[in-house]
């Protein structure tokens, strides 16, 4: 398959005739933000730990490549699944063979590939990397309020609580916001999401939900702190019958794998489908920080992904949900090219990552990574090419249906894997 | 001091107390309170320390175990201000037993505690040549022909300088390359010796030296003159450079007082002046912490309840300032938020985001507004109702529980004083009259919402005061600290 790199010039040029939405349609409810015809509902994949974006979209044919990499770099002949299916996807480039289930996705054309994303003066710590991304703000490190908590404060309002849902038992930079309540939906402790009774006084429980929820009702509006424990506590009260209905009366179209990510997921799939402002969900996975003996590690860990994409999205299509759904994975930054000594990678620049599902229009966007040593920065990192910001404006306005400027402070080029 | 800054100096330095506990230390003067915290290895803890080789005895679940192990610590210690640190450099070199093949992570947990208020540089390197950290940053994989640069990072990015000081970075990558580099040939092996949760065991891991793997070339960090660098030159080197001092005062700010923003002008002189205590006193982590605990900033409304708990202080705070009872042998067992689903206290703090010995990732746990999720909050919720709802010693299991008789000590003859004398003695915690009156209501009031008089007879102890107990450990306030 050839790549897009045409198409991406055409697109960067019609930047400035992009459609933006005027203010006046956002901030009064999702029905006015959203574009009309359809829901529109994103599941974002965090890769934690930095994702070895060369091992994941691989260059086989790059000499540099398999120089680099002398124990870590797959030859064509490698590309291969346990069933003997090529994981190729063009005459350079071949998914790492773990992702055979999100190849077939691929062929379908459900998969966008961007290739060399980053941002200018990448940070090489985890944290402060993360952040960056979260707040989409490499110029104040990543100070400030996450994109998508930003759009949710923009956007969507306050339903039962559940319009944003991280399956993780805090809440990611990425969906922090200023005032849109976030639920934080521990997968491991779900069954306990709702205020237990005094087992001696089951009587008592909505006695004890009737003062709480009123304690909660106070804003504090000098202390932040308090006012988010108020606006959180109530939002957990009225989003835990929702929570529960949802799961108990879910019937799941497939058998789930057994992986954290994957009964994540089911979650998602039951959020989707029983509640209707479900907009914004966000699920986590890793430890993608591979600098020792990285090969066993990452092919897990990417396995798991693609087996619990490969069932997430099949469940998603059996309940006629697979064209409201865009899903969007990302990762700190990527992994060196060269590799240690100790048969794993330290911590690198530009990567590749992926837009999936229905809406995205599939294929390879962006430059193949140049891993000549001149083209390298200082420590030995390949150089981003496509500002990760350009990613979210695209989601922004052609999903959202949100002014990216509004969230993102500046204009970004749509790199048109979407409409 | 009068009780409320002896009550907050307790929850800092502690985990909160019982009043006559707060009355102890509000009795000395700020500087003689501190002091005796500070010097915590005068304190008897004969009955905790009979119990924990009754409670080592007891198991042998080597994650269970060691936690349970720490929170009868916390629960149960005369030296509350040891186990505080201890969290606090937990936090601090935060290390997984998720990763790391256990017991290293509870035996690194007694060198935390054992240098919790040393010369840093002391603290810093036994971190570093201890098993738990080399194995957790890969550094048994860090090796002369090819370095590992995961330990040489984290101990600057994390362990002692950060990123950047004031308006400029405070290494280079050739500083982590460096750093990676001297800290080649430090691995860990199997050495002879018994192990605290697990006496019977002949074999341990300990720090082990590998000559033939250090890369012995000349190297330069931070525009030093090159030399050859191991690991303890480099925790010399370290450890005075006052970017550490700057980012430990920080650090210790935002744990124990309110969160420093070095952009600030005043918050930037605040920095400088404790950092100035770091480097004036040969690194000693014990006169940094005095300095920090007897500043008028640490009273100061800024302080104040400006923090929040997190799952651990919330959990050891309640059982403490409750005076919970439980059978000597441990915490535990039978203790459950739902009777299908038994949990045991370490557990509960895990159900908040706050799994002890196995934090998010290196870079430790997010505090203040990340411990207010709503599955943490729901999670803080029902701890209240799982506390409340023990009531006697459970024949079963271990659990903690409050007698009517405990908690009859603190009714009063009518609701609203009721409602004050329980408000006072779970912060005291200042609250709007329009919640103290909910509270008062909620005693006056019946399941179908009918008025009842309120007598603090045993009946009523037994539903409504338990239900003021859960309510107010529900209450905004009560999750500061």
């Amino acid at each position: 398959m050839p790549t897009r790199r045409d198409f991406i010039k055409q697109s960067i040029g019609a930047v400035s005739v992009g459609l933006i939405l005027p203010k006046s349609l956002l901030g009064s409810g999702r029905a006015a933000a959203q574009p009309a015809g359809g829901r529109r509902v994103l599941v974002v994949f965090q890769f934690a730990g930095g994702n070895d974006g060369l091992n994941t979209v691989i260059p086989f044919t790059d000499s540099n490549y398999q120089n680099l990499r002398p124990t870590l770099a797959f030859k064509q002949s490698q590309l291969v699944d346990a069933a003997g299916r090529s994981t190729v996807i063009s005459d350079t480039v071949g998914l790492h063979p773990s992702l055979t289930k999100f190849k077939d996705l691929y062929d379908q054309g459900h998969v966008a590939i961007i290739r060399e994303v980053g941002y200018p003066n990448q940070n090489d710590s985890h944290f402060t990397s993360m952040d960056i991304w979260g707040a989409a703000n490499p110029e104040g490190q990543g100070t400030g309020k996450g994109w998508l908590g930003k759009y949710a404060d923009l956007a969507l309002g306050g339903g039962d609580g559940l319009s944003t849902v991280s399956l993780t038992s805090t809440v990611p930079k990425t969906l922090t916001s200023n005032k849109s309540l976030v639920t934080a939906l521990s997968p491991a402790t779900i069954a306990d999401f709702g205020l237990k009774a005094d087992p001696v006084y089951p009587a008592d429980l909505s006695k004890d939900i009737a003062l709480l929820s009123a304690n909660n009702s106070r804003t504090f509006p000098d202390e932040p702190l308090l006012a988010t424990a108020c606006r959180n506590g109530l939002g957990a009260l009225k989003a835990s019958d929702s929570v529960h209905q949802a799961i108990n009366g879910y019937h799941p179209a497939v058998t789930y794998p057994t992986t954290p990510l994957a009964g994540a997921l089911q979650i998602v799939a039951s959020l989707i489908t029983a509640v209707p402002d479900a907009t914004i969900l966000y699920v986590t996975t890793g430890s993608f920080d591979t600098h020792g003996l990285q090969a066993q590690q990452h092919a897990d860990l990417l396995t798991q992904f693609s087996e619990g994409v490969s069932a997430f999205y099949t469940d998603l299509s059996a309940h006629n949900l697979a064209d409201d759904v865009l899903m969007l994975e990302w990762s700190e930054f990527g992994r060196r090219v060269m590799e240690n000594g100790t048969k794993g990678t330290d911590h690198g620049g530009a990567s590749s990552i992926f837009l999936f599902g229905n809406p995205v229009k599939g294929g390879i966007y962006g430059d193949p990574p140049n891993l000549t040593a001149s083209a390298l920065d200082s420590t030995g990192n390949n150089v981003f090419k496509i500002d990760f910001r350009a990613v979210y404006a695209t989601v922004l306005k052609n999903w959202l249906g949100a002014d990216p400027r509004a969230v993102l402070g500046a204009d970004f080029e749509d790199i048109g894997f979407l409409g | 001091m009068d009780y409320k800054d002896a009550a907050h100096l307790l929850r800092r330095m502690g985990f909160g107390g019982r009043p006559n506990e707060i009355q102890a230390l509000a009795a000395l003067t700020p500087e003689a309170a501190v002091d005796q915290l500070l010097n915590f290895d005068a304190a008897d803890n004969g009955k905790m320390e009979k119990a924990l080789k009754a409670l080592i005895r007891s198991g042998s679940d080597i994650f269970g175990l060691p936690r349970r192990w720490w929170f009868l610590r916390m629960i149960m210690t005369a030296a509350p201000f040891q186990e505080k640190m201890t969290l606090f450099w937990h936090n601090h070199f935060a290390t997984s037993d998720a990763k790391v093949i256990p017991p290293l992570v509870p035996y690194q947990n007694l060198t935390l505690r054992n240098l919790a208020l040393s010369k840093f540089d002391d603290l810093f390197l036994a971190i570093l040549q201890d098993p738990a950290m080399l194995f957790y940053l890969d550094n048994q994989l860090n090796t002369k022909d090819r370095a590992n640069e995961n330990l040489g990072r984290e101990c600057m990015e994390l362990f002692s300088m950060g990123l950047t000081g004031p308006g400029a970075p405070n290494y280079t990558e050739d500083d982590v390359k460096a750093v990676a580099k001297a800290l080649t040939g430090w691995g860990i092996t199997i050495v002879r010796g018994g192990f605290v949760f697990n006496p019977k065991k002949r074999n341990t891991w300990g720090f082990a030296f590998n000559a033939g793997q250090h890369d012995d070339s000349s190297k330069s960090v931070f525009g030093l003159p090159p030399a050859d660098l191991d690991g303890t030159d480099i925790v010399r080197i370290i450890s005075a450079r006052p970017a550490t001092a700057r980012f430990l005062v920080k650090k210790l700010f935002a744990f124990f007082v309110f969160p420093l923003d070095d952009s600030d002008p005043g918050d930037e002189a605040i920095i400088e002046q404790f950092a100035q205590v770091y480097m004036d006193n040969d690194h000693s982590i014990k006169e940094v912490v005095r300095s920090i605990f007897t500043s008028p900033l640490f009273y100061s409304d800024r302080s104040m309840f400006r923090l929040m708990k997190s799952p651990v202080e919330y959990i050891v705070g309640a059982v403490r300032i409750l005076n919970a009872e439980f059978q000597d042998i441990g915490i535990g067992g039978g203790f459950s938020t739902t009777p299908q689903q038994p949990q045991q206290l370490y557990q509960a703090a895990a159900a908040m985001g706050m799994n002890l010995l196995a934090p998010p990732d290196v870079s430790g746990w997010r505090f203040g507004e990340a411990w207010l999720g709503t599955s943490s909050l729901l999670a803080r919720y029902n701890f209240s109702t799982a506390l409340m709802q023990q009531r006697t010693s459970d024949p079963n299991g271990l659990a903690p529980f409050v007698s009517n008789d405990t908690l009859k000590l603190h009714c009063k003859p009518t609701a609203a004083d009721t409602v004050a004398s329980f408000l006072t003695l779970m912060g005291p915690l200042e609250v709007d009259q329009d919640t103290v009156d909910r509270l008062t209501k909620y005693l006056e009031t019946g399941a179908q919402g009918n008025p009842v008089n309120f007598v603090p007879d045993n009946p009523t102890i037994d539903r409504q005061i338990r239900g003021l107990v859960r309510q107010i450990m529900c209450l905004a306030e009560f999750q500061a600290n």
